[in-house]
């Protein structure tokens, strides 16, 4: 009897420190798996929060990658709603990379490639503000389109348009431009031969001038002919690229939509494809943009130059400011969204 | 005489910073009523608040006023009245103050404003503003006439409305401004109704709605025909009133204008 519980308290001694063994090894093994994703996590990274502001957060979403040089360094931790029209990001960045983004960088929403997603990139600035810290707010922008741009360029196109077609109907009017301006000087130049006096010389001087307001003229209408003749070729191409930007735009879309397994599995091609077809356009897209701003630029300054210059200033009527007078029906057919004045 | 023909003939004298400001804010102004004519309401605000930056640039004053006086009307016409009313009281309490030019200009932009929200004493004083600095005479002033004219009505007092309404009318035809001597039978229209009037009001609609056609205004057109239906209606005339709204519903939905078409669509209904 004794000996059977002396045999029993061994058993239950060893029994116990077995479990307890094992209880100590499986709280140890938890922590060390909480430890490694804490640490996947970067609960332990130390990071920082920069903030910018938006007009709106199309294209934001929470988590996406914070780029810098191409490098993951960090993420977009929140986009809240700010007011009425503005949108305030938070990003967290690790802090490792701080002394790579000064204060004066800004944050761009890019898209990776024509098919990619969006992702937000650190743009060093050109100053040298100092590294940022933690809660400093960084200028935000938005990678420019070439519809954007086109259509911008085509906006500063129509006022010049406008000017060379003035331009050239004040120029070739028979009542008050240049050939009235002719008519002038050659009836001038006939008086003087009338009056008997000594006006070879005057003669002679008004027949120079006569051919230098006739080149003149020929010159002007050569001009008036010439640079819309000019633009309208660039203005062609540039319409053409546009459809055909748009055309590719669409297309990926729909194959987008209606074949995204297939194109998972053949990813690869297809991203080549986009890459050669964005280099393609990008290149043909701003090719053309830089010709028509080219053009654009000579016309502007031509055109400026023109009206400057007499006697074409004293012919053309003075742009002015054009004030947008009151009308008393002002509004009276807009929904209106007026809230209530204080 | 050659000589000063050669002279004159060469080229100008570089532009100095401020003129080449100048010439690019008249530019951006340029730009900004292009896009209006081509109805691109959004693109004309960029291109004025664009001038309104480049004037503030180099402290032009009166590019500066310009500017807060046409971002101030285009956002009267899309509705956003509050967004308007703040600029035109960034005008008036600019300093140093602008010309009385442009601040009789906010004033009377203020006064219908104030009208079209129901405030009559704000209007009314606005409007007591806009017409001291009319002066004798001001491009402003039959414009703040029939905006008198609309606050004596919403006051109630129909026999000053009237007076306002006529005399404005006249002036506004003597000027040859078709569109102020509409707004005038418009709202002399509108006193006839509220007198119980139907066939002076159908006349003074009428008359409003031909001048109206003349200076080819979609809005204004589809005002008139809007108010013509619902004085058929009141009339008790279901099919004239039907005949007005269907007509006001082709030209709203022509011109694309949204609540017009709302409401001429509620008043197809509403006569059916």
């Amino acid at each position: 009897m004794q000996l059977q519980n002396e045999v029993e308290r061994k058993l239950s001694g060893r029994m116990a420190l077995g479990s307890r063994a094992f209880l100590w090894l499986t709280v140890v093994v938890a922590a060390g798996v909480l430890a490694v994703l804490a640490y996947t996590q970067r609960w332990f990274t130390p990071t920082l929060a920069l903030y910018f502001y938006a007009d709106t957060a199309s294209g934001l979403n929470r988590g996406m990658a914070v780029k810098l040089a191409g490098f993951n360094v960090g993420s977009l931790e929140k986009v809240s709603l700010q007011g009425e029209l503005r949108i305030r990001g938070r990003v967290v960045m690790d802090r490792h990379f701080r002394d790579s983004v000064g204060k004066d960088a800004r944050i761009r929403l890019f898209r990776d490639g024509l098919l990619g997603t969006y992702a937000l990139t650190l743009i060093p600035g050109t100053g040298d503000p100092g590294p940022v810290e933690d809660g400093d707010t960084l200028s935000f922008e938005r990678e420019p389109d070439y519809g954007t741009l086109a259509i911008g360029l085509l906006e500063r196109a129509a006022p010049v348009i406008e000017d060379l077609r003035a331009l050239s109907a004040t120029l070739a009017n028979p009542e008050s431009g240049l050939p009235k301006t002719v008519r002038s000087l050659n009836e001038a130049a006939a008086v003087w031969r009338e009056t008997g006096s000594d006006a070879s010389a005057f003669v002679a001087d008004a027949r120079r001038l006569t051919a230098d307001a006739r080149q003149l003229t020929a010159d002007a209408r050569q001009l008036t002919r010439e640079f819309p003749a000019r633009l309208e070729p660039a203005a062609a191409a540039l319409e053409r690229n546009l459809v055909q930007i748009e055309a590719i735009a669409k297309e990926l879309n729909l194959s987008t939509q209606a074949t995204l397994d297939e194109m998972r599995t053949s990813l690869r091609s297809i991203r080549g494809a986009a890459d050669a077809a964005q280099r393609l356009t990008a290149e043909d897209a701003s090719r053309v943009l830089r010709r028509a701003e080219d053009v654009l630029v000579d016309a502007e300054e031509i055109t400026g130059a023109v009206r400057r210059n007499w006697p074409v200033k004293n012919m053309l009527p003075a742009a002015g400011d054009r004030l947008i007078e009151l009308d008393s029906a002002d509004g009276a057919g807009r929904p209106q969204s007026a809230a209530p004045a204080p | 005489m050659a000589a000063l023909a050669t002279l004159s003939c060469s080229s100008p004298a570089p532009q100095t910073a401020a003129e080449q400001s100048r010439d690019e804010a008249m530019l951006a102004q340029q730009r900004a009523h292009g896009a209006l004519a081509r109805g691109d309401v959004r693109g004309a605000q960029n291109q004025f608040l664009d001038a309104l930056d480049r004037g503030r640039a180099v402290e032009d004053q009166d590019t500066v006023a310009i500017g807060l006086l046409n971002i101030a009307a285009v956002l009267h016409r899309s509705g956003e009245l509050a967004a308007s009313r703040a600029r035109l009281i960034e005008l008036l309490e600019h300093q140093p103050p602008f010309a009385p030019e442009f601040a009789g200009r906010a004033e009377a932009r203020l006064a219908l404003i104030e009208l079209q929200s129901k405030r009559l004493q704000e209007s009314a004083r606005h409007a007591h503003n806009a017409e001291a600095l009319c002066g004798a005479s001001c491009p402003w002033r039959l414009a703040l006439g029939n905006i008198q004219a609309g606050i004596a009505l919403r006051s109630g007092d129909l026999a000053s409305a009237e007076v306002r309404a006529l005399a404005t009318r006249t002036a506004a035809a003597s000027a040859n401004d078709i569109r102020e001597e509409a707004n005038s039978l418009r709202i002399l229209g509108e006193i006839a109704g509220e007198r119980g009037q139907g066939a002076g009001a159908r006349a003074a609609l009428l008359a409003a709605l031909e001048l109206d056609r003349k200076a080819a205004i979609p809005e204004r057109i589809a005002l008139d025909l809007l108010a013509l239906s619902r004085l058929e209606l009141a009339l008790g005339e279901r099919k004239a009133a039907r005949d007005y709204a269907r007509r006001a519903a082709d030209v709203a939905d022509a011109a694309r204008l949204a609540a017009l078409l709302a409401a001429a669509r509620g008043l197809l209904s509403e006569s059916q």
